[in-house]
Formats: structure tokens, C-alpha cells, sequence
């Protein structure tokens, strides 16, 4: 892992905070992290048809199951986008929620290479 | 401590789950409202659990609802783990019946402090509950033998009657009452009269069936419940108590003592309403009866309606 890859995850994962929350325990933290891996890209794919399609049910509902787990893994930053979601969904504001995916999309962009480099390291 | 984890999203629910494993919690995990409300209301089920909001079938609020309109249930120490985290979400989460909020993410020492202060509640409630039990038990039954006292016997005895009319089934009252009692406390002292008391108590509770109820009416008189009888077979099993007291001398501190019972029976399947104390004075009449006779027997009783028809 370069070292801008690995700057990169630091600004992307609050690692402190969620190393502590899984009480310094790497091997929970890489199964944890393989949950996260499985799941994401299938919610990922679900939210973006929601968005596609103005299901704005949908995309409250899929953006709070994101958000738990983003806020899980302490990425903040995706899960304050989609927090921003979820809320647009609720008020029914469908530009907003367009344009608030695509900060999601953008703040996630890194998250994925990031943690596979770091994870084919060995790291986690 | 048994904890229950429900959450529909993996992550998180692996995570708990693992996390709390580790805090010496044994944990049960489930995907969705339903199964955690299921596992909650059962009687055997945790008593602490940790819910989501959002779950399928039955969100966090939902089954913290289901388990609180559960009548006479363990108390179920309910958090709310969620990502709703605004002021209103706390405030529907917590009325609908949750004990605490917590909002994702959770700081693992938080979370755990958390729990033991649930665990605590629920010691609490535990030892709230066994008072309370220990105070009915004292209320309704005699110190020294345990058997049920007059208040409580007489109570079920008017229910009891009250069941046999409506279903027309026999019930058989008998008033037991110990034979030459007084000479066994003059000669050995109270102390040795307590545990004969004791230990006719326990013969009688030998002699019956679960479901029958015996109880210390007075100094050492004994009042007996048989339900659903055969009617012909009370006189039958009034000699059957009899012979359980009298069958062979009860060990005491002052040695083996011999004790007889003598007893008055009254069996109907037809009661037309009579109260308790009725019923009473008609089996204390069958008692004196068989005092009459001897003692150490038994004696049925005669109903006012049979001896007025009688007489005339």
C-alpha cells in the first residue's frame, strides 16, 4: 500500500475510534470489514436503481441501512452523505437526493481500493 | 447474563455480537422484530436485549411495544441501538416502552456501562419480585407448618364451591381435628407440640393429590379440600387421611409420639350456593360427631336439608 493510499483510508475510516470500538480485536475488525465488503456494493447498487427510479422510500430506507453501517466502521464521511440522503428522501426533495448521492459516490470513491489494498497487505 | 441482539444489518450485528461475547454476556442473535419478540415474550427468554429500530417484520419500537403488553411477564430490560438520532426518535423509542437509547455508533465502553446499569435494574426487580412472593407466601400461610392459613384456606374454599356449582362436580370438605392434643402439650411442652403440628402437616400434604388443598384452620384443627371427587369415595378417602396420621407414632424430640385424627366430612356435588361458612358449621357439626364416637374416626356429615326432611 503507497503511502497516499494509505492516507487516503486515515481520512476516509476514523481507525482510532473504530479500533476501539472493536476493542483492539483485528481479527473481528477484518471480519467485520469482509461483512462490510460483501454487503456494501449490493446496498450501493440498490441505492443507485432507488435514485435512478425516484423511489424515495426506498432510498430513506436504504440510506439508513448505510448509514448504521457506515457509522459501524467509523467512515464518517460517506456516512454523513448519507445521512444528508435519508433526510432529503424524507422530505420528498428528489433533486436533492440526487445530488446528494452523488457527494456519496464521491466520498466513497476511495473507500473501496483503499480497504482492498489495505486488506491484501495484510493490515487488517 | 443471557442478552438478546437484534439488528438486520450483519455488520452490526456481528459486531455486537462478538463485542459482547467478550464482556461475558451469552448472547443470541436475530435478524429480524419478529423473532426477537417471539424470543423475548417466551418465559424462559433474555432478559436484557439490545434492538434496532429499522428491522423486518416488526421494527425495535414495535416489539418493545409487543413485550410490554405481555401481562405478568419477567421484566425485559429493552436499549434502543439506532442511527435515528434525532429528538423525537428518542422520545417515540423510549415511549414505546425501550429503557434506554443509544445512538450508532456506539462507544464500546458506553455500551457496556450501559448493560451493567441494566443488569442492575433487573437484580433490583429480581429481589423485588422474591420480597414481594415472600410477603404473599407470609400472608397466606401458617409460619409453622407452611401449610395455607384460615384466611387463605377459607378463601379457596368459597372458590372452590363456588367452581363445583358451576361445573356440578363433587367437592368433599373435611375439618381434621387432633385427638387429645392438649395432653401431648401439657405433657412434652409447645415445643414438642409445634413439631407433631409439623409433622401431621407434612403427613397430610403426603396424603393428597397436587391439585387438593389443606390448611391449619385453627390450633390443631386442619381443613382439608378434596376437588373433583367420586362422591361415593369420600368416606373412602377420609379413612385414608385418618390412617395417614395415625399409621404409626410421630417421631419427636421427645421421642416417638402416637397421634390420631379425628374428622368431619361433608361431600356434595350439589352446594345450591352455600357459603363457606355454612359448609363449615355442617363439617364441625361431623366433626364433633366422630369426637363422639371415639375419636380417630370419621364422621359425614348430615345436611340441614337432609335432617329437617328427616325429622318430619
Amino acid at each position: 500500500m503507497t503511502q497516499s493510499e494509505q492516507n487516503s483510508l486515515q481520512t476516509i475510516v476514523n481507525l482510532p475510534e473504530l479500533l476501539a470500538r472493536v476493542d483492539y480485536d483485528w481479527e473481528l475488525l477484518r471480519e467485520i470489514v469482509d461483512l462490510f465488503m460483501a454487503e456494501f456494493p449490493r446496498l450501493h447498487e440498490q441505492l443507485d436503481a432507488a435514485v435512478s427510479q425516484g423511489d424515495l422510500s426506498q432510498v430513506e430506507k436504504l440510506a439508513h441501512t448505510l448509514k448504521g453501517m457506515l457509522l459501524n466502521l467509523s467512515i464518517e464521511g460517506g456516512a454523513n452523505a448519507v445521512a444528508a440522503m435519508e433526510m432529503q428522501a424524507k422530505a420528498e426533495n428528489v433533486i436533492a437526493v440526487r445530488e446528494g448521492f452523488k457527494v456519496f459516490e464521491s466520498t466513497i470513491q476511495q473507500l473501496r481500493p483503499s480497504l482492498d489494498a489495505y486488506m491484501a497487505e495484510g493490515r487488517l | 447474563m443471557r442478552i438478546l441482539i437484534a439488528d438486520d444489518e450483519a455488520t452490526s450485528l456481528r459486531l455486537l455480537e462478538r463485542t459482547l461475547q467478550r464482556a461475558g454476556y451469552e448472547v443470541t442473535v436475530v435478524g429480524n422484530g419478529r423473532e426477537a419478540a417471539d424470543q423475548l415474550c417466551s418465559p424462559d427468554g433474555p432478559q436484557l436485549a439490545l434492538l434496532d429500530w429499522g428491522m423486518p417484520e416488526l421494527d425495535g419500537p414495535g416489539v418493545c411495544r409487543e413485550v410490554r403488553r405481555q401481562p405478568n411477564q419477567r421484566y425485559v430490560y429493552i436499549v434502543l441501538l439506532t442511527a435515528r438520532n434525532s429528538k423525537l426518535d428518542i422520545v417515540e423509542g423510549l415511549e414505546s416502552g425501550a429503557d434506554d437509547y443509544m445512538v450508532k455508533p456506539f462507544n464500546l465502553e458506553e455500551l457496556k456501562a450501559r448493560l451493567r446499569s441494566g443488569a442492575r435494574i433487573l437484580q433490583l426487580e429480581d429481589k423485588l419480585v422474591e420480597a414481594r412472593e415472600d410477603m404473599r407466601f407470609r400472608a397466606t400461610h401458617d409460619p409453622l407448618t407452611s401449610l395455607l392459613n384460615r384466611g387463605a384456606i377459607m378463601d379457596l374454599l368459597g372458590k372452590e364451591l363456588t367452581r363445583s356449582n358451576r361445573e356440578s362436580g363433587c367437592t368433599v370438605v373435611m375439618l381434621g381435628d387432633l385427638d387429645h392434643f392438649k395432653i401431648i402439650n401439657d405433657t412434652h411442652g409447645h415445643v414438642v407440640g409445634d413439631e407433631v403440628l409439623q409433622g401431621v402437616a407434612h403427613r397430610l400434604l403426603t396424603a393428597m393429590r397436587s391439585y387438593d388443598l389443606v390448611g391449619r384452620y385453627g390450633g390443631e384443627e386442619f381443613l382439608i379440600v378434596l376437588n373433583n371427587c367420586d362422591l361415593a369415595k369420600a368416606p373412602e378417602r377420609a379413612e385414608q387421611i385418618r390412617c395417614a396420621i395415625a399409621k404409626s407414632p410421630l417421631p419427636t424430640s421427645h421421642g416417638k409420639l402416637p397421634v390420631t385424627m379425628s374428622l368431619g366430612v361433608f361431600a356434595s356435588a350439589q352446594w345450591d350456593h352455600l357459603p363457606a361458612e355454612e359448609v363449615l358449621r355442617e363439617v364441625d357439626m361431623a366433626l364433633y360427631a366422630a369426637k363422639a364416637a371415639g375419636r380417630n374416626s370419621c364422621s359425614l356429615a348430615v345436611p340441614a336439608l337432609t335432617r329437617e326432611h328427616t325429622s318430619a
